[in-house]
């Protein structure tokens, strides 16, 4: 791949399968992205889309077994990590490449003191001796704006409320000022007034810092804010890809209009929220085609039959779709209608989810009923 | 946490009346007595012994009697050894008991958590299914069984260790057991809990190895070892201190049976030669002493546990 000077992280082709009693499933099956020095990118899709363990993956945390990574390259830097030994490895986690889990109550060792939790990293990572790393710690807690932090460093996690444990996470992610962050759901677990402001502050610390950052969620208004780049997945491969403003622009694949659609609108005079029919299918059995063809709305006979192309339908956007410069269009007229004629509301962020076709919608309706 | 402690210190002193009383009880319910044997003494001596020891007191009487003798923890002399008082038998034979609970304490400690934890850290390898085949072993076998077999191995055709009783040997003015004659006994009474032990700390390192802060233990860059012994190990004995407490009760009803095995002269053997006597001050004497350690020990436990998990305050 091409290796610009600016390309921090390139995953290239990524496979890992767990082998399970149903027979192995692919979690993830040729995923390829780039992420360049300074950008965020977020990766969105329903649970069990495989956007955890693509994660997962390039820090090499997959559980082996039942885990196993198939195939595929994860460059960092110029280096490949799956041809690192364990011990080099070790060295890139934590120090250069961080983690934010989702759940902050259960992912803090609750038998262990804040101070030394914190304490641990740069004290493994930078050499740090314990009273520069116990000021490191106060000083971390201060950053990610927690009060009265001196006094409240030798608590226990269970001392602390949610909001104040995924801060506490984010400090011990961003002690040693890694170049990449990833962020698993960050804010899943929290209530809302609380997810607005750790958003903000992952935000604010990568303003600061100039950290890459990778966004996972499953909730579309948390990338739109605080992206450059969106992929969608799906059963473990990317169905569609490009850069933030574009994917809510025109979204050109069937899976990702079903994702904006079901963003609840407060201004919406509909009482009832869409949602995509169905569930996602079982990763061990796969059907033959598209793997989202029983659930999607476009679908056609060659969908169940044929496995859908990647197409790029502009430049930097792509899209896994038999009908991929289709839908992209059908997305470009409807904006341009929705232009043309503005609707009452005034959604900045998911201009897509008013605007819906009544072809559509009456579908939607029979599958919910 | 002070005030902790001395609740439940208020509380074994009940629990303490309340064993005795019980233990009282089933004494007296029992048929026969001390004095009941089958040649039977001259009906004038018994009733004079009956009146020494004032056997023939209505039941408040004798019963506020023992509870004079509790509160002072003195049980007077036992009917069978006449010349030796309840303390002095305790104090002769605790030394010999605990010599032998506590190895088999230590060594089934020690073994359970490593075994345990080998075997949680490598699951389903050959090492896991042996030493967790091994527990089942262990667990399944009960001691008065093992303790033979050991003997018949190890004294009887190896000629290694001697078959039973005990030694104690002068080192500088204190009295050490021989160990010669403690490796035996102590490996009898170990196993089951040395199994016990061992399967717990494997479910419990193989419930907390899957947590999430496991996780981000790993993904801070720490090391195998530092993420097991850091991290992980104090959850995955939790299981294990709370089995300490009750083990030590077991642990007390495994010596009566193994200090039968090899004749040691250790509480145990006297526990089962008082309540086959029908020696009643010796058996009141054991069973409060019993009941005191079993009670204090849980409340240590209690301690340990809140000093490993800070979540549990009292």
């Amino acid at each position: 791949m091409n290796q610009s000077s600016q390309t921090l992280l390139s995953v290239n082709n990524l496979a890992t399968h767990f082998a399970t009693e149903e027979g192995i499933i692919r979690a993830v099956d040729g995923v390829s992205f780039e992420l360049k020095r300074g950008e965020t990118l977020g990766i969105v899709g329903e649970s069990g889309s495989g956007k955890s363990v693509t994660n997962l993956s390039i820090l090499r945390l997959i559980p082996e077994p039942p885990g196993r990574i198939a195939g595929g390259e994860v460059i960092f830097n110029g280096q490949d990590l799956y041809a690192l030994t364990n011990e080099e490895m070790r060295r890139i986690r934590g120090r250069r490449i961080a983690m934010i889990f989702q759940d902050p109550m259960t992912s803090l060792n609750p038998f262990m003191r804040i101070s030394k939790q914190l304490m641990e990293i740069t004290r493994l990572h930078l050499g740090y001796s314990k009273s520069q790393a116990y000021e490191h710690a106060v000083s971390m807690l201060e950053l990610v704006g927690i009060p009265d932090a001196r006094a409240r460093v030798d608590s226990y996690p269970h001392e602390f409320s949610g909001g104040m444990r995924q801060r506490v996470m984010i400090a011990m992610a961003l002690s040693c000022e890694p170049e990449l962050l990833i962020a698993d759901e960050p804010t899943t677990a929290l209530d809302v007034t609380i997810q607005a402001q750790i958003l903000e502050l992952i935000k604010d610390l990568k303003r600061k810092t100039g950290t890459s950052v990778i966004l996972i969620t499953h909730d579309l208004g948390v990338v739109a804010g605080m992206t450059d780049h969106i992929i969608v997945m799906y059963a473990g491969r990317i169905f569609e890809q490009a850069r933030t403003l574009d994917l809510f622009r025109a979204p050109a694949n069937p899976y990702t209009k079903g994702l904006l659609r079901s963003v609840p609108d407060p201004t919406s005079e509909q009482g009832e929220l869409y949602q995509i029919p169905g569930l996602p299918p079982d990763l061990a059995n796969l059907p033959k085609g598209c793997p989202f063809a029983a659930r999607c709305e476009r679908a056609e006979e060659i969908c169940g039959r044929e496995y859908p192309p990647f197409v790029e339908v502009a430049p930097d956007h792509h899209s896994l779709c038999h009908f991929a410069m289709e839908v992209y269009a059908t997305s470009k007229r409807e904006r341009e209608s929705r232009i043309a004629a503005p609707s009452a509301t005034g959604n900045a962020i998911l201009p897509v989810t008013n605007q819906t076709s009544p072809s559509n919608t009456s579908l939607a309706n029979e599958n919910l009923r | 946490m002070f005030s902790f402690i001395v609740r439940r210190l208020l509380v074994i002193l009940p629990m303490v009346l309340i064993v005795i009383t019980i233990a009282w009880a089933l004494i007296r319910l029992a048929p026969g007595d001390f004095y009941a044997t089958e040649r039977g003494l001259p009906p004038a001596v018994e009733k004079n012994i009956r009146a020494k020891y004032g056997l023939d007191d209505a039941w408040y009487i004798q019963y506020g009697k023992l509870m004079r003798q509790l509160a002072v923890l003195d049980f007077g002399f036992s009917r069978k050894y006449q010349e030796q008082t309840v303390n002095e038998i305790l104090r002769r034979t605790l030394p010999v008991s605990i010599w032998v609970g506590l190895s088999a304490y230590l060594i089934a400690l020690v073994l359970g958590l490593t075994f345990g934890t080998i075997a949680a850290l490598r699951q389903n390898s050959a090492l896991d299914y042996s030493s967790m085949a091994a527990a089942m072993l262990g667990i399944s076998m009960p001691n008065f069984v093992l303790g033979p077999i050991l003997v018949l191995v190890f004294a009887l055709t190896l000629f290694w260790l001697p078959p039973g009783r005990w030694e104690w040997v002068e080192v500088g003015g204190i009295y050490l057991p021989n160990i010669k004659y403690l490796i035996l006994p102590a490996i009898t009474l170990s196993a089951v809990y040395m199994a016990y032990i061992a399967r717990l700390t494997r479910a419990g390192m193989l419930e907390v190895l899957r947590k999430d802060y496991i996780r981000t233990a790993r993904a801070k860059g720490l090391s195998e070892r530092q993420v097991v012994f850091r991290h992980a190990l104090r959850g995955g004995i939790l299981p294990v201190v709370s089995y300490t407490g009750p083990a030590l009760a077991f642990l007390v009803a495994g010596t009566v049976v193994v200090e039968r095995v090899f004749a040691l002269p250790g509480l145990g053997n006297y526990f089962i030669n008082a309540a086959l006597n029908r020696d009643a001050p010796l058996l009141l004497g054991i069973t409060a002493f019993i009941a005191i350690v079993v009670l204090v020990f849980n409340l240590l436990v209690d301690i340990a546990y809140a000093y490993i998990d800070p979540r549990i305050r009292y």
